[in-house]
């Protein structure tokens, strides 16, 4: 297949079809004064076709009144679609997949989204899955490339193979990447503004047909009741044909577009089996089960625009199916004709032992040379093995409400300020109050190293709370802290991750205030002597030996070993605001920093637990990966 | 008038030149980034093999010498890669890492096929998790070589087409070289299979 001719071709006859709409619009400006003109003759002189001078600006006015009816039609609906893709998947039933799920189809749907974005040359979409749907369907959605989202069908999980799927997943890419759903956006907010005038018909109609208007003998023409009438249904009518060819027009731009998706595929994976076999399945699957592409969900027909395959086959055919036939597409692709195929579930892999292999030790040997990794598979999984905990632990950390118990369990004291804190839970977060106890006994058994991976593994939980329960998670916490009016330092570091991670902008790009470390001195000087002091107090050096050596490491902040500040100098509003200027540095120097931290901490021994979980808990802040010695801290902990 | 008009006609050729050298840069930029991102993927592909010799070093307790060999082709390739990194413009270099990767290349294959024999290890979670990352690895190193020479063929086409060619002339826009396979001589030989 010729895929870069096929793409220009659809090009081509997208740009064709969008000149055809504008002048569909332009027909109807033009409609609509003839209408007016013969209503206004037939007013005033009695004969539609009497009139020979029309007012001033009377054109004019009936033209710019139906564009500003089409325009504001058009920014209205617009502005109800403007719902980023996370939307748009949600509304589908779509569920986010995230980045730490460890089954194995979920995880090669990752990676083969990942190996696109290589392939098309964008960032990465978040990826949603359709659980309930068994059709081999996929859709793409995002009104610009940063927000954009791919959802898949577990249909086409279960039924494809691997080069299929890339297929499928290229193939949505390729909507991403040339601006499908804004174009579609747009299209349908244009149909919807044709359609306000006929709307606006049907209000006259309606007006006119309820008023009863007192008929002045000597006038000439008719009444002004049938005259608005009269507008009423002209309106009516170039409203709706107006609206039928509008559709027509959309719909063959979709098809047009299905056509250039389907040869970006075959550009991205250099494999036409890929696409083309997922397309044969979906028609093999219609065949005998009449499943197809269907999607079930209520929603499914608003979007029907942006999935790979008809969700709706039988809904709409001919001139106005919004995806080409199968046939048709799979003769472009291929270039002959070829046989639909079967489409069954294939069989999962399967692991023959239960019993989980012993922990991967953190740095094989061999690499001691190498330079600072970029990706791993997820180390810190690996090291604690969830299926090992302590099964209420376990259980609670996987569903979001017992989530926000284990974390309350993680800040619960002894003595006087437990009873404070209880009293405190009974009020804030009611459901959690007997649960929280509980857990804690289970917390308290575990080793201190175990406090923030157990965190971390609660997080996925987390993440599925909505806006309200995760604003009452974290002013619970907040005041969970203050209840013995003292923030220790393991208090500060819960506090930190969880409200970097809770954050609702946490997937938002944080504006770059600060181009390097140089604008930060102060900040710097205050978070190297936070960490140093920790140091000290775990180990055998003293704070300004190391602040000395991090300032040595690393001069890039321009410190100096006398900008160290004293312990008592340092209060927790100042961190608070560090690490929030930080958070604001430019992606580039904040591992810089980090590493100055880690400088001040390192000494080829163990790094101390207190420092290692200061040092995550700065991470998380600036929203940096926690570097690898930090990480090793916690290989320790075997359940 | 006529004033008026030839102002016009230069605003509309100051535009369109505008937007020609933007849109080179553009696609200057985009295929340099779709090079950095093929180093990126190499280095991921180096960080896991250690990860997949370890799970392999459980159950195949008697190819130490296999396992032993991919570590050491591993390394050397990484060292290689470095050194190449330093000199992008020194062909000897770039040889040398070829043929590193070829080597690692065999012995990853050397190691798989072993692997064959030791159906336990397949099966296991965590060696089909490795093998699906390192299969999406050597995918990711083909779509990041991929992309780079399409990014290549867009940006040497708008270079060379006219009236394109006029700003990017002007401005010293230099061809860029499309990738070559980077198949060691090794790997194109038909792979022999003695028992």
């Amino acid at each position: 297949m010729n895929f870069f001719q096929h793409q220009d071709h659809a090009r081509r006859q997208t740009r064709k079809l969008v000149i055809l709409f504008v002048l569909a619009v332009i027909a109807i400006v033009v409609a609509v004064n003839a209408a007016m003109a013969l209503v206004w003759s037939w007013t005033t002189t009695g004969y539609v076709l009497g009139m020979r001078d029309y007012p001033r600006g009377f054109f004019a006015t009936n033209t710019l009144v139906t564009l500003a009816l089409i325009s504001g039609g058009t920014l209205i609906e617009m502005f109800n679609l403007r719902d980023g893709g996370d939307a748009v998947a949600k509304m589908a039933g779509g569920r986010l997949m995230l980045p730490s799920t460890t089954d194995l189809q979920e995880r090669r749907l990752l990676n083969v989204v990942e190996e696109m974005a290589l392939a098309s040359g964008i960032a990465c979409p978040r990826v949603y899955l359709l659980d309930r749907e068994e059709a081999i369907n996929a859709f793409a959605a995002g009104y610009n490339q940063d927000e954009a989202v791919v959802a898949i069908t577990r249909g086409t999980l279960a039924r494809l193979t691997r080069d299929e799927l890339q297929g499928v997943v290229a193939h949505e890419f390729s909507h991403i990447l040339n601006g499908d759903m804004r174009l579609n956006i747009r299209l349908i907010g244009l149909l919807f503004g044709i359609q306000m005038i006929a709307g606006f018909g049907q209000h006259l109609i309606d007006f006119a047909s309820h008023t009863w208007s007192a008929r002045d003998r000597n006038d000439k023409g008719p009444s002004a009741r049938v005259v608005l009438l009269a507008t009423g249904v002209a309106l009516l009518i170039i409203g709706y044909v107006g609206v039928f060819f509008g559709r027509l027009i959309k719909a063959a731009v979709s098809r047009q577009r299905e056509f250039l998706a389907d040869a970006s595929a075959v550009q991205f994976t250099r494999n036409p089996d890929g696409i083309g076999g997922a397309l044969r399945k979906i028609g093999g699957l219609s065949r005998t089960m009449q499943l197809g592409s269907r999607i079930d969900h209520p929603n499914a027909e608003q979007l029907s625009h942006l999935f790979l395959g008809a969700p709706r086959p039988n809904l709409l055919s001919g001139m106005l199916a919004t995806h080409p036939p199968i046939e048709e597409r799979l003769l472009r692709i291929f270039g002959r004709k070829v046989d639909l195929l079967e489409a069954p579930a294939l069989p999962a892999e399967v692991a023959a032992s239960t019993e989980p292999l012993a922990d991967i030790p953190y740095v094989a040997a061999g690499l001691a040379s190498a330079s600072q990794p970029e990706y791993r598979i997820a180390p810190e999984q690996v090291r604690l093995v969830p299926g090992a905990l302590p099964p209420e632990l376990d259980s609670a950390m996987r569903e979001p409400d017992a989530a926000c118990a284990v974390v309350y369990a993680l800040l619960l004291g002894h003595g006087a300020e437990r009873d404070a804190q209880l009293a405190i839970l009974k009020r804030e977060a009611p459901q959690q109050a007997a649960l929280a106890p509980f857990l804690a006994d289970t917390v308290g058994r575990l080793p201190r190293s175990a406090r923030l991976p157990l965190l971390d593994l609660s997080m996925p939980a987390l993440k599925q709370l909505t806006k309200d329960d995760r604003s009452v998670l974290l002013s619970t916490v907040d005041k969970l802290i203050a209840a013995d009016n003292k923030l220790t330092l393991a208090e500060f570091v819960l506090q930190t991750v969880l409200a970097r991670r809770m954050d609702i902008h946490a997937g938002r790009a944080t504006p770059v205030r600060y181009a390097d470390l140089r604008a930060l001195k102060d900040d710097c000087a205050v978070l190297l002597s936070l960490v140093v002091h920790v140091s000290a107090a775990a180990t055998n050096a003293t704070a300004t030996d190391l602040f000395a050596r991090g300032v040595e490491r690393c001069s890039d902040a321009g410190l100096a070993t006398e900008d160290l500040i004293s312990v008592t100098s340092i209060d927790y509003a100042r961190v608070r605001t560090a690490l929030d200027r930080a958070h604001q540095l430019a992606p580039l120097a904040k591992p810089i920093l980090i590493k100055m931290l880690l400088a001040a901490v390192e000494d080829n021994a163990p790094i101390p637990l207190t420092s290692a979980d200061l040092l995550r808990a700065i991470c998380a802040a600036l929203e940096v990966p926690a570097p690898p010695a930090v990480s090793a801290t916690y290989t320790d902990y075997h359940l | 008038m006529g004033l008026v008009i030839l102002g016009v006609i230069a605003l509309v050729v100051i535009f369109w030149a505008v937007g020609a050298y933007n849109r080179l840069v553009g696609m200057q930029n985009q295929f340099k980034n779709a090079f950095a991102q093929i180093d990126v993927q190499l280095k991921r592909r180096y960080d896991l093999i250690p990860n997949l010799v370890e799970t392999a070093k459980g159950y195949m307790k008697h190819e130490r010498e296999t396992l032993e060999a991919v570590i050491a082709a591993r390394n050397q390739a990484v060292n290689a890669n470095a050194k190449a990194a330093a000199n992008p413009a020194d062909p000897a270099a770039m040889q040398m890492m070829a043929a590193a990767e070829g080597a690692l290349a065999s012995s990853l294959g050397k190691m798989f096929a072993l692997s064959e024999a030791y159906p336990e290890l397949k099966a296991n979670q965590n060696m089909m998790q490795l093998t699906e990352e390192l299969t999406s690895t050597e995918n990711r190193i083909a779509f990041a070589r991929q992309a780079y020479n399409d990014g290549v063929m867009q940006y040497n086409t708008a270079r060379e087409q006219f009236p394109g060619s006029i700003i990017a002339g002007m401005f010293a826009f230099k061809p860029a070289e499309l990738l070559q396979s980077t198949e060691a001589p090794e790997e194109r030989k038909p792979v022999k299979v003695s028992f």
